[in-house]
């Protein structure tokens, strides 16, 4: 059995415009791990055993396009392209456990590494405030402890809403890779009120709620643990 | 070129109300700003109040009305983007923003506060400040002109406070941010008259991604010793910023401090800009850095690992003068050197101070369900500090500030109606709204910010100076200083002027 004590290593990427990159730098803190910022223009990574995308605005959210300057709003899709996405996906393939909290969890839908697709609310707002969510399906990194547990988590985002084909929504859900579901409310018009996914091998977890701004956040970090530690 | 009509251009933008409160100093003059936890009053960027600990707050509020009300989306966001550049030029890290707005009755007032909302939201929640609290009344009285108010707040460790003033001959100017371009030309004269004749290309655009590496940037630079001030490009951009940081220098080394700007290292979005466009443009998130010398190369690798374009553009002089310089191309080789006082001019004329004119209509207070639908649109809780926020009631936000074991309370007031019957009143009104909140909190008040929107100056200067002695002798009688402020006149249309409507802000610590 490992030591469930052991200081976890985490590298925490930050793009420019990452603006929970902090919250989530004190979020491990808070427990005793070792959390580092990772620049978006590396090309080496140290061996972590955590990678977290924090929340924020990569890049103002937006789709530069080369010729003009100009640009489109499309979360996620500037950051694919940046080096360090390419050390990301191979610490994914590689098994390392990856944490997309709101604008990380939009950047690995767009990178592929997550199923689906996170569009703009329903409402056209940005929205802000407490939620509850539902822990099911593999849950968080597999911690069956806390199956079915309710979790009180914030969301602040614009693109949140989750959506998936009738197919590939009967694939995840097989799969058990939903994980997170919002119960009260559905803040955002998320399909089947989805609020977090994973892959199918079940190393890469993301979700638009913040674990980070929340006393239920502990339940991540323990699931964590136990996920490293096993 | 012509130069000879240069320096008259430059000193009426800089005596514009907005810019120098030519007709408000006297009586600004007057307030009561010193007190025990005052590390900065008056006079800076912002104000700073010591927290303990060795860290420090600075606060700041200001007004956009005029921007907002002629292009609501991008003149709330850049009066977003302009009061947390306040905070971060003086090295401190915004941790909260609140946004208190007043809006008329009618149909276009409307659609302004829908816009200036979006506004507000796109550019606080992309730059990671949250929005924690805020105001919102309607009265018939804004129709023709809103009001849209920002404080903000932000941490600082006391050793790495930085002021916006030059120290040492010798030293570099730095440009860092947005290029300059022909928006927002004339801005502060915008501000700084009736809203009867004016166009939207003196409203600037906003770009939340850039102040965010700015912000992340001065703040790493904060940290360094590698610089010796700092000052945001604001109201009459450029010249008003290497300007400034040379007259503060004057005051503090007693040395001729002047400056001289190489106009041709400036970078530009717009074609052809003239020399006095250059100077004048109020093209957002851009900062000028008083650099160290021997620095030069370490500042401009920081801003560089922040994707920001950095340039030397001048330099501190001991000369006492303030010179411009074309030194290329060759053809438009010139240099005009000109004395401080030819540039800060006095054009000012006193205003009547008549009683002010009671007006009739409704000072409404909106439902809840209003008020929950804007403050949800506004991240307030990023950065993890908000214990009470927007989503329970009361005037007053409670921050975790674990770096000094204590929590941070601001509290915010306003006349809400009463300045129009009674402009003393009014202001008290506010001032004990905010002082009462904080001995139920059991907090320690430690300094106010504020924002006085007034009419035009010709009927509304009598209820401002009445506002101003009355604010003055309550900050004096609870010794609560008033570390910063801003003075918003002309709110006014065409023979209307808007209700007095000043608006304080409280901070204090538990």
């Amino acid at each position: 059995m490992g030591n469930s004590n052991r200081v976890l290593k985490v590298g925490i990427i930050r793009f420019p415009c990452s603006n929970c990159d902090f919250d989530a730098l004190k979020f491990f803190q808070r427990f005793g791990h070792r959390p580092e910022f990772i620049w978006y223009k590396e090309t080496k990574l140290k061996p972590f055993d955590l990678i977290v995308l924090p929340g924020g605005f990569a890049f103002g959210d937006r789709v530069y396009k080369k010729a003009t300057g100009s640009f489109v709003i499309d979360p996620g899709t500037q950051a694919l392209t940046s080096p360090v996405m390419i050390v990301v996906k191979k610490a994914a393939k590689s098994g390392v456990p990856i944490l997309g909290i709101c604008n990380g969890f939009q950047i690995l839908v767009k990178a592929g590494l997550l199923p689906g697709r996170l569009i703009q609310n329903k409402s056209k707002l940005f929205f802000c405030d407490w939620t509850t969510c539902r822990v099911v399906g593999k849950s968080v990194f597999g911690d069956k402890r806390l199956l079915n547990k309710l979790l009180k988590l914030p969301v602040a985002h614009g693109y949140g809403r989750y959506q998936v084909s009738k197919s590939e929504y009967q694939e995840i859900k097989n799969n058990s890779q939903i994980f997170f579901e919002y119960v009260d409310i559905n803040p955002n018009g998320s399909y089947k009120n989805i609020a977090g996914v994973s892959n199918k091998q079940g190393n890469i977890f993301g979700l638009m709620p913040h674990p980070e701004r929340s006393p239920d956040g502990k339940y991540f970090i323990r699931a964590i643990e136990k996920y490293v530690n096993k | 070129m012509s130069t000879s009509n240069i320096p008259k251009q430059l000193a009426e933008a800089m005596s514009s109300e907005h810019t120098s409160y030519t007709s408000t100093k006297k009586y600004l003059n007057t307030l009561y700003t010193k007190g025990k936890y005052v590390i900065q009053g008056p006079g800076e960027n912002a104000g700073i109040v010591d927290l303990g600990k060795g860290w420090a707050l600075a606060l700041r509020m200001e007004s956009h009305n005029h921007p907002s009300f002629i292009k609501p989306y991008h003149g709330a966001a850049t009066g977003v983007g302009g009061i947390l550049r306040d905070i971060f030029t003086m090295g401190a890290r915004p941790i909260g923003t609140l946004d208190l707005l007043r809006f008329g009755t009618n149909a276009k007032s409307k659609k302004l506060f829908k816009e200036v909302v979006r506004g507000i939201a796109d550019y606080g929640n992309c730059v990671g400040v949250p929005t924690v609290g805020g105001d919102i009344y309607f009265d018939k009285t804004y129709d023709k002109n809103c009001l849209v108010n920002v404080a903000a707040f932000g941490l600082i460790k006391k050793k790495n406070i930085i002021y916006g003033n030059a120290l040492t001959p010798g030293s570099d100017l730095i440009y860092v941010g947005g290029r300059t371009g022909k928006d927002g030309i004339g801005g502060a004269q915008m501000a700084s008259s009736n809203l009867d004749f004016l166009d939207e290309r003196a409203v600037q655009q906003a770009d939340p991604y850039l102040e965010k590496l700015l912000l992340e940037a001065c703040c790493e630079l904060a940290q360094t010793n590698w610089i010796e001030g700092m000052q945001d490009m604001g109201a009459a951009g450029l010249l008003c910023s290497t300007t400034e940081v040379a007259l503060r220098g004057r005051k503090k080394t007693n040395l001729n401090l002047g400056s001289k700007v190489y106009l041709n290292r400036v970078p530009t979005k717009s074609p052809r800009m003239s020399p006095v466009e250059l100077l004048l443009s109020e093209s957002q998130e851009r900062m000028l850095i008083v650099g160290k010398k021997k620095f030069k190369s370490k500042i401009l690798a920081l801003f560089k690992h922040w994707d920001l374009e950095a340039h030397v553009i001048g330099n501190v002089t001991d000369d006492g003068k303030y010179t411009i310089v074309y030194d290329s191309p060759k053809s438009k080789n010139i240099s005009l050197e000109m004395n401080f006082d030819d540039i800060v001019r006095d054009f000012h004329t006193p205003w009547p101070l008549k009683d002010w004119t009671v007006q009739k209509s409704k000072y409404i207070d909106p439902s809840q369900t209003l008020k929950k639908n804007i403050w949800q649109q506004y991240d307030w809780m990023v950065g993890t500090r908000t214990i009470k926020g927007p989503n329970e009631p009361g005037h007053f936000a409670v921050l975790d500030l674990p770096e000094v074991g204590k929590q941070l309370i601001v509290c915010w007031g306003s006349d809400e109606g009463r300045s129009n019957l009674n402009p003393a009143k009014g202001i008290e009104y506010a001032f004990d709204k905010c002082y009462r909140r904080m001995k139920k909190l059991k907090a320690t008040p430690l300094g106010l910010t504020n924002c006085l929107n007034f009419g035009h100056p010709e009927i509304s200067m009598g209820a401002f100076v009445t506002t101003i002695q009355a604010l003055s002798n309550r900050a004096r009688s609870r010794k609560v200083p008033i570390i910063s402020g801003n003075v918003s006149l002309y709110n006014a249309s065409l023979n209307h002027s808007i209700k007095p409507t000043p608006i304080l802000v409280m901070v204090g610590v538990r």
